[in-house]
C-alpha cells in the first residue's frame, strides 16, 4: 500500500504549518508603507520599539488585519464544512442559509436606511459599532427564521431551498434600499459588500477570535454527530441521533461563525465552499473528524494568501478581498468539477 | 423477539388525513431466524419496516421487542436494540469500509466517539462476519455493489443490536452476490443469535433460505414457514391474474401464449430440451407425434440441428440460427 501518495500525505502537515507561518509573516510585510522584515520583527517583539511609526503600523493596522484573515478563514471554511455535511451537497457553503444576506440587510438598513432617514451626512464605515450590531442582528434574525422552519420540516433539501429563498428575498429588500439611497451612502455600502480584512481594530479582533474559537470548540464536540450525518439523516436517526437538536446546534454554530465574520469583514465568498474540498483532496477523506483540523488551518492559509494577493506591491491600493477570493476560487471550483466529472464524487 | 400487535401502518398526508396501507397486523419474528416480508409492489413492505424502525409513526397498535413496547424507548436506547440497512444506494464517498463500520458504535460511545477495547472487538467481529477483512481500508465508493452491501450489513451488525432490519438488501445484486448475502445472513442469524427482518422480491431465495415469511396482500396477511405459504396456496395469491405460478421444484413458471404452429422434435434429449425452450419462447408449440399437421420436423443431435420441411433439409449450427430462420421463413 505504500506509494508516493503516502509519502506526500506524511509531509502535508509540516508543509501547511510552515506555509501558515510564512504567510502570516509575509502578510505582515504587506502594506502601503515599505517596512523591512527586521522592523516588523522589532515592532512585534520589543517592549519599547525604537521606531514608533513602524510599531504603530504593525500593531494597530497590520497585525489586526493578519489575525482577522486567520480567524475569518478558519470560521468560513469550517462553516462551509458544516453546511456541506448537513446538506450533503458539495456546493453548499456558509451563505446557503441566507445568513450573510441577513447581515447585508442589517448593514443596508444602517448605512442606507437610517442614514438617509436621519440625514447623517457622514458615516465612518470601518469599525462602526452600529454597523456591527446591525450585521449581527440581521444574521441572527435570518438564523432564527431558519431554525423555526427546520424544526418543522423533515426534508433537509427543503431547508436548503428555503435558505436560498430567504437569501433572495432579503437581497431584494437590500436592492430596494439601495435604489432609494444617495450616492455616497450607496458607495459606502457597496464597499462593505466587497469585503475587507483591514477594518478591524485590535479590540474587535479579540471579540472575533473569541467567537470563532467558541464556534470551533462546539464544532469539535459535534464531530461524532457530523460523521453520522454523512451516512444520511435516516441512518443517523436509526443510530440514535437527535436530528432536530443537532441540526439546530449546527445552524447556530454556523450562524455564529458566519455572522461574526460578515459583521467584521463583509460577505467573503468562495473560501467556505472551496476549502473543505481542498482539504478532502489533500487528506483524501470525507471523514469529518479527520478533515476538521486540516480545514481550519487551510482556511487560514488560503484567506491569508488571498489577502497577500490583494495588496498591490508598492501601492496603497488594496483590491477588494471578495473579488480576489472569487478570482482565485472560481477556477479552483471549475477545475474540481471537471476533474471529478460527477459532483457527488466531490464529497 | 419482535411482536406486532394489531399494527396499522401507513402515513399521514399533508392535509392531515390518515392513509392506512396495512391494518391489524399480528406478526412475530424471533432471534436466530431470517424473516422475509413478501408482497406486491406498493403493498407497504418498506412502510412496515420503517414503522418498526420508528422512522415513521404507527397509526395504531403496538410493536414490542421482548415484550417491551418500542414507543417507550428513547432514540438512543432504540438504536441499541434495532439497526437498519436502508434500501437503495447510500451516496457516500471517501470513507473507508472500516470507518463506516466503526461509526456504528455511535450509540455506545461518548462525546468524542472514543472506542473501548470492547467496541473495537465488536467492529472486528462485524468485519470478519461479512468477510470484509481484505477490503477494510478501501473507500466505499470504489467497491462493487455486493461489497458495498456487505459493508452496510456489517455496519448494522457493529451497532450491536439483536434486531437488524434490511430493506431489499439484494435489490442491486447479481445471483451469486444475492446467494452470498442470504448465506451470510443465515450463518450470522444462527451464530450470533440475531433477528434479521427484510423485505425482498427474491421468491426463489426467500422460499429456500428464510425461516419465516410475512406475506402482505391487499386486505390480508399471512405468516409461516415458506412451505406453509407455498403449500397453502397463499403464494399463488401474489400472482393473481398474472398467470405466473410457483412450482416447488422448478421455481417460477411464466405463462406462455397459445401457439399457432406446431413442431415435432426428435433426437438427443439433453439437446432437445434447450431447443424446446427456445421454440416455446418464439411462440411455437411442441408435439411429439405427427398428428396435428406439424409445421416442420426438427432432429437434434450433439453437433447439429436439422430442420425438415416439405422434404427439404436445412442444417443449423446454433439454436439462435434455427429460431431466426423460423421467425423469418413462414
Amino acid at each position: 500500500m505504500s506509494s508516493p501518495e503516502d509519502s506526500i500525505r506524511r509531509i502535508i502537515w509540516p508543509v501547511i504549518i510552515t506555509l501558515l507561518i510564512l504567510l502570516i509573516l509575509g502578510d505582515l510585510l504587506m502594506g502601503s508603507v515599505r517596512l523591512s522584515a527586521g522592523e516588523v520583527w522589532n515592532s512585534l517583539t520589543a517592549t519599547f520599539p525604537a521606531d514608533d511609526t513602524a510599531a504603530t503600523i504593525i500593531r494597530q493596522f497590520r497585525l489586526p488585519r493578519v489575525m482577522t484573515a486567520v480567524f475569518a478563514g478558519m470560521a468560513l471554511s469550517v462553516s462551509g464544512l458544516l453546511m456541506q455535511t448537513v446538506f450533503r451537497n458539495p456546493l453548499a457553503g456558509p451563505y446557503v442559509l441566507g445568513i450573510s444576506a441577513g447581515a447585508s440587510l442589517g448593514v443596508a438598513l444602517v448605512v442606507l436606511g437610517f442614514s438617509s432617514l436621519f440625514a447623517f451626512n457622514k458615516i465612518s464605515l470601518p469599525g462602526n459599532s452600529a454597523m456591527l450590531l446591525a450585521a449581527a442582528t440581521g444574521s441572527i434574525l435570518v438564523l432564527l427564521l431558519l431554525l423555526i422552519v427546520s424544526a418543522r420540516v423533515k426534508d433537509i433539501m427543503t431547508i436548503l431551498i428555503l435558505g436560498v429563498m430567504f437569501g433572495s428575498a432579503v437581497t431584494a429588500l437590500v436592492a430596494i434600499l439601495q435604489y432609494f439611497s444617495n450616492e455616497s451612502m450607496l458607495k459606502a455600502f457597496i464597499i462593505w459588500t466587497m469585503g475587507s480584512l483591514s477594518s478591524t481594530t485590535n479590540q474587535q479582533v479579540y471579540l472575533l477570535a473569541v467567537m470563532v474559537i467558541l464556534g470551533l470548540l462546539v464544532t469539535a464536540m459535534m464531530l461524532k454527530n457530523l460523521n453520522i450525518l454523512m451516512l444520511g439523516e435516516e441512518m443517523a436517526v436509526s443510530m440514535g441521533m437527535n436530528l432536530y437538536l443537532n441540526r439546530a446546534v449546527i445552524f447556530l454554530v454556523t450562524g455564529l461563525l458566519v455572522g461574526a465574520v460578515t459583521a467584521y469583514c463583509g460577505p467573503i465568498g468562495f473560501i467556505g465552499i472551496i476549502v473543505p474540498h481542498i482539504a478532502r483532496m489533500m487528506f483524501n477523506t470525507s471523514h469529518v473528524g479527520r478533515l476538521f483540523p486540516g480545514t481550519i488551518v487551510l482556511g487560514a492559509v488560503i484567506l491569508l494568501a488571498g489577502d497577500l494577493v490583494s495588496h498591490i506591491p508598492g501601492k496603497a491600493a488594496v483590491l477588494p478581498i471578495n473579488a480576489v477570493t472569487a478570482v482565485l476560487g472560481v477556477p479552483v471550483i471549475m477545475w474540481m468539477i471537471l476533474r471529478n466529472r460527477k459532483l457527488s464524487a466531490l464529497m | 423477539m419482535l411482536t406486532l400487535k394489531q399494527l396499522d401502518t401507513g402515513f399521514i398526508t399533508t392535509q392531515g388525513q390518515r392513509r392506512i396501507l396495512a391494518s391489524g397486523l399480528d406478526l412475530s419474528a424471533r432471534e436466530g431466524e431470517l424473516t422475509a416480508i413478501v408482497g406486491p409492489n406498493g403493498i407497504g413492505k418498506s412502510t412496515l419496516l420503517r414503522t418498526i424502525m420508528r422512522l415513521q409513526p404507527a397509526l395504531g397498535g403496538t410493536i414490542d421487542i421482548d415484550g417491551r413496547n418500542t414507543s417507550g424507548f428513547s432514540t438512543r436506547d432504540f438504536a441499541r436494540f434495532c439497526s437498519f440497512v436502508p434500501a437503495g444506494k447510500i451516496p457516500v464517498a471517501r470513507l473507508t469500509v472500516e470507518e463506516i463500520i466503526t461509526l456504528a458504535r455511535y450509540p455506545h460511545t461518548g462525546w468524542f466517539g472514543k472506542l473501548s477495547p470492547e467496541d473495537i472487538r465488536i467492529v472486528e467481529e462485524a468485519i470478519y462476519s461479512l468477510n470484509l477483512q481484505d477490503l477494510r481500508l478501501r473507500f466505499i465508493d470504489e467497491l462493487s455493489d455486493g461489497e458495498k452491501q456487505r459493508t452496510w450489513i456489517a455496519r448494522a451488525l457493529a451497532q450491536g443490536t439483536p434486531l437488524v432490519i434490511l430493506d431489499e438488501p439484494t435489490a442491486f445484486l447479481d445471483i451469486p452476490n444475492r446467494f452470498e448475502i442470504y448465506r451470510l445472513l443465515r450463518q450470522i442469524a444462527v451464530s450470533q443469535h440475531r433477528l434479521f427482518l427484510f423485505a425482498s422480491h427474491d421468491l426463489e431465495f426467500v422460499s429456500d433460505m428464510t425461516d419465516k415469511i410475512w406475506m402482505l396482500l391487499p386486505g390480508e396477511f399471512f405468516e409461516g414457514a415458506p412451505e406453509d405459504i407455498i403449500s397453502g396456496g397463499i403464494l399463488d395469491k401474489l400472482f393473481r391474474h398474472s398467470g405466473i405460478t410457483f412450482h416447488p421444484e422448478k421455481g417460477l413458471m411464466f405463462p406462455q401464449p397459445e401457439p399457432e404452429k406446431y413442431l415435432v422434435i426428435t433426437g438427443d434429449s439433453s439437446q432437445c430440451q434447450w431447443i424446446k425452450r427456445a421454440l416455446k419462447r418464439a411462440g411455437f408449440g411442441i408435439i411429439t407425434e405427427v398428428q396435428q399437421h406439424p409445421f416442420a420436423h426438427i432432429f437434434c443431435s450433439k453437433n447439429e440441428i436439422v430442420l425438415e420441411k416439405n422434404d427439404r433439409k436445412i442444417r443449423f449450427s446454433s439454436v439462435y440460427a434455427l429460431i431466426l430462420f423460423l421467425k423469418t421463413n413462414h
